[in-house]
């Protein structure tokens, strides 16, 4: 029986020119547009970091501008200001220089103010000033440590750079690479995308009851078949219809990936942040370590999410004759996951604060900030299993109550059920 | 058999079905009747097992309503479903297979139901491109799909033109010589008559009123009077005035009468001659199921449920 409406229902899904053309065009959609995002961000960053820049520099100590014009640089043309302050202003406004550098004379002088001004026309980017404002804070500090005629040994040990590789350990002091910045992201991103399934394909089983309630085909069925088993066997097929779209989705996405790498050189990648930095051209590209444990945590609780989120969609749309009717219904029921969605900032600036610990064990936002949590902090086996099987027994309750509210709205039609009467629908036989 | 015995719904408090016992014989058409709200569908839907009695209970065959009898049950629901956007033959594949018949069987029951009903170059159409009379041939072959033991049918000519609607009885008059138990609720009272041979009246949730049509019928007694005179008819309201009848119907020289206690039917044929210009026809006879209805229910504000 189940068995029945699980394939009838997926079936007559799939079979849709709907269902064919969001599963094909969708991705293509979604490419498009971060693909256009991403060429945006690319193309500009490029211009802006390849582009030659003219600087004018108004030397008033006349120690600072060798230094600068000794120092290798592809970026900036520098030339000196001979003319007046305002008429170098001038050339900037009339575009014969890009940048004017004003350094005071106290600049160069060891514990002299750190003031320095540059004059532009437009506003420039971030990375331009980020990138002028380095070049010049190592020349000038090079400059100020030269009155101490410091030995170069010492020099070196200034200049150097640090490079901060964070490793997590873990409990049984294996080491994790990432960082939690990273991991975060990485747990935003797996959220939005859990978010986004539990609430599209839930508002599916929505649509599909209410279509069945105002067609008062729910009558006929309801004399065939357990509500209970129609409502699960709704939710599985629309659980299906989301399997499959997700794996042509996938296998569209590694395609696209084979491809990328294949076709495209490494350093590219690594500019369009796929690869990560480091590898050599040519060289195999180094995804991101996969965390296995969270995959299956997330294998396990996205369908324990949609699970819940589904049942409660189903409930509504055997409640309510209209999508608008129900908004204000959906909105609350959504609430939780849209929640934890917020919070994965949280639980990336404090990972074992009580409130996301409560969040990630809360079988309405565990699906989402669990993963996230264990991505961020070590999480023992126990608090990860019991937070799965705190999901699972809540899915199968809120399945069941679901299951209760469906029977007993669905053929109720023309008026709003009062909390009260759900409550009857809950607690009475 | 179904066993319809002691049942009891409430809604909300209100009680929709009080202690209402009937039963329905294979082979037989029972006609539920009642005015809108009575609480025929309350009643339809515990017998599905959609809902559950408060009390009593309802068998079918000696096996009380659940899954199992679900499957024996063809459910025609007053207010019509289908899948807007689905293949016919689709929807009827689906429902006999929720039905419990197999794949093969299911398909091959659709297609017989559809040829029968005149529907066999429909399959592929969806109702969405279909007249509402050739959307209720559907719904009818949805009830028929998987040759049930018991076919409730609500309101099933309601939209039909004759020529469907002559079709549907005869396939309705087949389940019945096939041994099928088929209950046909309606507020269409000659078709009623027509149809039934038993009926059963529900009025605020009871049953008023059930048995044998012939049995129910000359349980009221002969005691209508069918009229079709020219001249005055003055005369019928003098009668009723002074208590001697009640005038039933009175239209264009046809009219139907009941005699009251005191007088009687020979009285009111001399009276019929005396001041008519010329009696056409007069006959006693049992009154009509809609009269039983009325005067059972009671209310002459039930003329406005009518269809």
């Amino acid at each position: 029986m189940l068995l029945t409406v699980f394939a009838s229902e997926y079936l007559r899904a799939v079979r849709t020119k709907a269902f064919i053309l969001t599963t094909l065009l969708a991705p293509v959609a979604l490419a498009g547009i971060m693909g256009a995002a991403i060429a945006a961000i690319y193309f500009s960053v490029e211009s802006e970091s390849t582009r030659e820049r003219r600087v004018a520099v108004l030397d008033e100590g006349g120690r600072i501008l060798p230094a600068l014009e000794a120092r290798e640089n592809e970026t900036y043309q520098l030339r000196s200001v001979p003319d007046s302050f305002e008429d170098a202003k001038q050339a900037v406004v009339d575009g014969e220089v890009d940048v004017l550098l004003v350094l005071p004379r106290e600049l160069a002088e060891p514990g002299g103010p750190p003031d320095a001004s540059a004059y532009v026309k437009d506003k420039q980017s971030i990375t331009a000033e980020q990138a002028l404002h380095g070049f010049l804070l190592d020349v000038v500090r090079d400059v100020r440590l030269a009155a101490y005629e410091l030995p170069p040994e010492v020099l070196d040990t200034v200049n150097a750079r640090l490079e901060l590789t964070t490793v997590a350990l873990t409990e049984s002091g294996g080491e994790a690479a990432g960082s939690a910045a990273g991991s975060m992201a990485v747990g935003l991103g797996v959220g939005v995308v859990m978010l986004m399934v539990m609430w599209i394909y839930g508002a599916l089983v929505m649509q599909t009851t209410m279509e069945e309630k105002t067609s008062r085909m729910a009558e006929i069925l309801v004399s065939s078949v357990r509500p209970f088993e129609l409502l699960l066997g709704k939710i599985l097929a629309v659980g299906g219809i989301a399997a499959t779209q997700l794996a042509v989705w996938l296998a569209m996405l590694v395609a696209l990936g084979v491809f990328a790498v294949g076709v495209l050189p490494a350093e590219d990648l690594v500019e369009m942040g796929l690869a990560a930095p480091g590898d050599q051209p040519g060289g195999p590209v180094a995804l991101p370590a996969i965390r296995f444990d969270v995959v299956i945590v997330v294998l396990l609780m996205l369908p324990l999410g949609y699970l819940i989120n589904a049942s409660l969609f189903g409930a509504l749309g055997a409640m309510y004759e209209s999508p608008q009717e129900a908004q204000v219904a959906v909105s609350i029921a959504m609430t939780p996951m849209i929640a934890a969605i917020l919070m994965v900032q949280t639980v990336g600036l404090a990972p074992n604060s009580p409130l996301v610990a409560f969040g990630s064990y809360f079988p309405f936002t565990a699906p989402i900030m669990l993963p996230t949590r264990m991505l961020v902090t070590d999480m023992a086996a126990w608090q990860v299993l019991f937070s799965i099987v705190l999901c699972a027994s809540s899915a199968l309750a809120i399945v069941w109550l679901a299951g209760r509210v469906f029977r007993g709205s669905l053929l109720i039609y023309g008026k709003k059920l009062t909390v009260k009467e759900i409550w009857t629908i809950l607690t009475v036989d | 058999m179904l066993e319809v015995d002691q049942v009891t719904k409430r809604y909300d408090g209100k009680l929709a079905v009080d202690r209402a016992s009937f039963n329905a014989r294979p082979g037989r058409i029972l006609g539920l009747l009642g005015p809108n709200g009575a609480g025929k569908t309350s009643i339809l839907r515990m017998v599905n097992d959609i809902t559950k009695p408060d009390a009593g209970a309802v068998r079918l065959d000696g096996q009380a309503v659940g899954r199992a009898t679900q499957a024996a049950i063809g459910y025609m629901p007053e207010e019509r479903g289908l899948y807007k956007n689905v293949a016919v033959v689709e929807q009827l594949i689906y429902l006999a297979r929720l039905k419990g018949l197999s794949r093969g069987a299911a398909r091959h029951s659709a297609e017989r139901w559809l040829e029968a009903l005149d529907a066999g170059d429909w399959h592929h159409r969806r109702p969405r491109e279909l007249s509402r009379g050739m959307q209720q041939k559907v719904q009818f072959a949805l009830a028929l799909v998987h040759s049930p033991r018991l076919l409730i049918l609500d309101e099933p000519f309601s939209g039909l033109d004759p020529i469907n609607s002559a079709l549907m009885e005869q396939v309705i008059r087949e389940r019945k010589a096939d041994g099928a138990i088929v209950i046909f609720a309606s507020h269409r009272m000659e078709q009623v008559e027509d149809l039934c041979d038993e009926i059963c009246l529900i009025a605020n949730g009871r049953i008023v009123l059930d048995g044998d049509l012939g049995s129910v019928k000359r349980s009221f007694g002969r005691d209508t009077v069918s009229l079709e005179f020219e001249g005055d008819a003055g005369f019928l309201q003098r009668l009723a005035d002074a208590g001697q009848v009640d005038v039933v119907r009175n239209i264009d020289g046809r009219a139907e009468l009941r005699i009251l206690a005191g007088y009687s039917a020979s009285q009111l044929l001399d009276a019929a001659r005396d001041e008519t210009d010329t009696l056409h026809q007069y006959s006693a006879t049992y009154p009509t199921l809609r009269e039983i209805f009325i005067r059972v229910v009671g209310s002459a504000t039930d003329e406005a449920h009518r269809p």
